[in-house]
């Protein structure tokens, strides 16, 4: 609901906000004139540098107000909604203000930072937007504490069903389902690569990506099996093994899913700190060489 | 090393059973993640938790990061394990018992039973938040770098003083990327990185004297610190010339920076008491011209002295003291240069090399080849010289001195046809023939051409001649002194050569779409254009048919001079 609603909400109210704001902005910028060149120094760049440092620290609080969940002024959603509006507009008031003068120096710099900050939002909307429906159709419309809960409970069915087999196959699964991998580091989250490992016959582990190993060695087994009680269960280990290996992949795709809706937190939260860093030394810098 | 690992499962249960399995390696690590040898969930279990080594017979146990052992009731960061000793991670036990044959070493182990699958879940780095990716830490590392590279250091190298200031040329971080902009070539060169050589004190605009260190010889438009400047913008030199801006543009051309205080003139001087209201540049907000003549005046010992005036352009009316008809010089084919031309403007005026003024008129270079200085018809080679009078008297009588008395000269030449002016009857002077004697007739002569030559048909055709009907010739006659404005406003620039080429026409025609000199008859006539001249084309307004301008276009600031200009001065 949050997601969908965010740029719809109230009939995109912050939207127009941000337009009316954006609209003063240009409307201050165009009078400058000819006499001198556009410039953050004349009274419109004052003007237009105080309306955008106002604006990325408004919109730097609501991080704060994110997690202020007592607080009573406004809804989450709306507050997001204008962050995005109102972000968006500060890269046009920033670039008015700027008026298209770069250099290296701290002021560039600053404006640097604030594009990373924006463009990084841009994409969190863009997952925020698109992610959370294929995250509820994977989920199956469960959770993912209910997707552990039942890789835990296969797992324990795996393992006291392997222990009814003989040692061949008691070790392989055992080891199969101790060596599974789910998530890991950063890119083996947000890639879902699997890292699963398995050993067979006591031996090296080696790579056991989706399973599949398991499974069609336990596959194989079954038709050889010799009496009628080893089928069963064997039987009963395979359909384990291949329920895991469905709940493994829903939680690997929900892990990466989650990881991208997350990652540009990673950039966006303390290129946003960087960027206030930047904006204090900006200001007294501008003033320390009038 | 070999380990046995007996897990004991059901514990205490009659169910009560025992698994073996082989771990080898060294270590042998323990931890939740998958790709430990021993694998161990719960909440207490951190992925990579600790490693068992073995040395001679000794198995010590140590943890890594901040996982630790419970030994005793007691967490440790790690311990020895004798035989029979355990110890505890995230409730799991461990024990170590007697090795079996074949093994360095066996372990117990008791798994904790409260493991669930609630519990199962953070077994796995499942989160961004579980990897080593943080949101804090990198927002105080960026905060600080950005603080200290971008504010600390510079500002320490410029508190600490210049002579501590690093080469720019040798140090990244100087207070040079504090800059907004680069400077203009001019400054760059002579500047470069130095920034307090304008910048000589922190939150303090730049000073004048920053400025006055280079520019030594340059004037202000005001005295500094006039009552007049009170609350007035143009209080600094940065005011009108800033710096660091792209594109690079030294002098700020608002018109604000004049009109702020010439829309109110009264304020600013008495010394001038007709100086006018501006605030911009068309037929409403800016005054009429005005114009600077030349005036002669006679002194009691007869001597003329010359003064400038300042009048409106409207009705002025030039005393320059020369007799010279624009309309009929450059009527076609009426009057032709030497090639047999029409005359244009540029045969008299020529552009000096400032592209705004004009090289004086000479009599020898302009006038000379159609006005001839003759007297003496029998004589056509003998001229007399321009600008001597009396000089020219002089040589009228040395010649008719020595024509009289040249025995040969006795035959009365034929009067010769004279030279009328135009619209002149023609008054045939009687042929006399002179018996007085050489000197008295050629006086008599002499007297009779000075009046030709004064009154009728020589200098009085361009010049103002002053008659005192006295007796004797020399002195008789008074040339008044020419004097041609060479600026009619000298306070104002403006660039002939660029209006030489002008909407659909150039050239000679460009000078006659300003200057009405076809229609000027007379030599007083002002042949500056007026203010609605130059709005034709340009306001200070942009347009389709309007080329802006500003006040610099047109006026100077700065007073040409140290000093500023005085009637401000004055009025302190």
């Amino acid at each position: 609901m949050l997601y969908e609603n965010l740029l719809r909400y109230r009939s995109g109210r912050y939207f127009w906000w941000a337009l009316a704001l954006v609209a003063v902005c240009v409307g201050v910028f165009v009078t400058h004139g000819r006499a001198e060149p556009p410039n953050g120094g004349t009274w419109q760049g004052y003007t237009l540098g105080t309306i955008g440092a106002l604006l990325i620290v408004w919109l730097t609080w609501l991080g704060i107000r994110k997690r202020s969940y007592s607080s009573t002024a406004g809804t989450v959603r709306g507050w997001t909604s204008a962050h995005v509006y109102l972000g968006t507009a500060c890269l046009i008031i920033g670039s008015l203000h700027s008026a298209m003068q770069f250099g290296w120096n701290v002021h560039t710099f600053a404006y640097i930072l604030m594009c990373l900050v924006i463009f990084s939002g841009f994409f969190g909307l863009y997952v925020y937007i698109n992610h959370p429906r294929t995250l509820s159709d994977n989920r199956l419309g469960g959770s993912r504490e209910s997707l552990f809960g039942e890789l835990y409970d296969l797992n324990e069915r795996g393992l006291t069903l392997g222990r009814q087999c003989s040692s061949e196959v008691q070790q392989g699964v055992t080891s199969s389902i101790e060596r599974t991998a789910v998530g890991g580091g950063v890119w083996a989250q947000l890639s879902a690569r699997d890292a699963s490992l398995i050993s067979v016959d006591g031996g090296k582990p080696v790579p056991h990506p989706d399973q599949q190993l398991a499974i069609d060695f336990v596959a194989h087994l079954i038709p050889r099996a010799e009496k009628a009680q080893e089928v069963v269960a064997l039987e009963e280990l395979l359909s384990v093994l291949c329920r895991r290996q469905t709940i493994l992949r829903r939680l690997r795709k929900d892990i990466q899913l989650q990881g991208w809706m997350q990652i540009w937190l990673y950039v966006h939260v303390p290129m946003t700190i960087a960027l206030i860093g930047a904006l204090i030394v900006h200001i007294i810098t501008t003033f320390f060489y009038w | 090393m070999d380990v046995l690992l007996r897990e004991r499962l059901g514990a205490g249960s009659q169910n009560e059973e025992f698994r073996d399995r082989e771990l080898s390696g060294d270590p042998i690590t323990i931890g939740s993640a998958q790709r430990q040898m021993l694998q161990l969930l719960g909440a207490g279990v951190l992925g990579q938790h600790a490693a068992i080594r073995m040395s001679g017979n000794d198995i010590s146990v140590t943890t890594k990061g901040r996982a630790r052992l419970r030994v005793d009731g007691r967490d440790v960061k790690s311990t020895k394990l004798a035989e029979g000793a355990s110890f505890e991670i995230g409730g799991h036990h461990l024990t170590r018992i007697p090795a079996p044959a074949g093994f360095d070493a066996a372990l117990e182990l008791v798994r904790n039973p409260d493991v669930d699958s609630a519990s199962f879940e953070s077994a796995y780095q499942a989160s961004l938040s579980d990897t080593w990716l943080s949101k804090r830490a990198p927002s105080w590392l960026f905060l600080a770098l950005v603080l200290a590279i971008g504010l600390a250091i510079p500002l320490w190298l410029v508190l600490d003083g210049n002579d501590a200031t690093p080469d720019p040329e040798s140090s990244l971080i100087t207070d040079a990327i504090w800059t907004s902009g680069p400077l203009h070539a001019i400054h760059n060169q002579a500047i470069g990185n130095d920034c307090q050589a304008c910048h000589t004190e922190l939150f303090k605009r730049v000073q004048d004297e920053a400025c006055e260190a280079c520019h030594k010889n340059i004037a202000d438009h005001v005295v500094p610190g006039h009552a007049s400047l009170a609350g007035k913008p143009i209080d600094r030199c940065a005011t009108c010339h800033k710096e660091h801006n792209e594109p690079t543009l030294l002098v700020i051309t608002a018109d604000s920076l004049c009109t702020d205080c010439h829309a109110e003139p009264e304020h600013l001087t008495d010394k001038i008491p007709h100086m006018l209201p501006v605030t911009g540049f068309n037929d409403t907000q800016h005054p009429e011209f005005e114009i600077s003549l030349e005036r002669s005046t006679k002194e009691a010992d007869g001597t003329f002295t010359w003064s400038t005036t300042e009048t409106k352009l409207a009705g002025a009316v030039e005393s320059s003291n020369l007799k010279f008809p624009h309309d009929l010089h450059l009527a076609g084919k009426k009057v032709t240069t030497a090639s047999g031309d029409a005359m244009v403007c540029s045969d008299c005026h020529t552009l000096t090399g400032d592209g705004e003024h004009f090289k004086p008129v000479a009599m020898e270079e302009h006038c000379r080849d159609c006005h001839e200085l003759t007297f003496d018809a029998a004589s056509p080679g003998r001229q007399l010289p321009h600008g001597q009078p009396h000089e020219a008297v002089a040589i009228m009588e040395a010649h008719f001195i020595r024509y009289y008395s040249n025995p040969s000269s006795a035959v009365v030449p034929k009067q010769r046809e004279r030279r009328r002016r135009p619209n002149q009857a023609h008054t045939p002077r009687p042929v006399t023939d002179c018996t007085l004697g050489a000197t008295q007739c050629a006086i008599q002569r002499t007297a009779s051409e000075a009046e030709q030559q004064f009154q009728e048909r020589g200098c009085v055709t361009c010049h103002e001649v002053e008659d005192n009907g006295g007796r004797d010739v020399y002195n008789r006659f008074t040339v008044l002194p020419v004097k041609l404005s060479h600026d009619f406003m000298p306070t104002a620039k403006f660039d002939h050569h660029s209006h030489l080429t002008q909407k659909d026409v150039s050239g000679e025609d460009a000078c006659l779409t300003c200057h009405a000199a076809t229609v000027s008859e007379q030599s007083s006539d002002i042949l500056i254009p007026g203010l609605d001249n130059c709005t034709a084309c340009h306001t200070d307004e942009h347009g389709e048919q309007s080329v802006p301008l500003d006040c610099i276009a047109c006026h100077a600031y700065h007073p040409i001079g140290k000093q500023p200009l005085d009637f401000v001065e004055r009025s302190q």
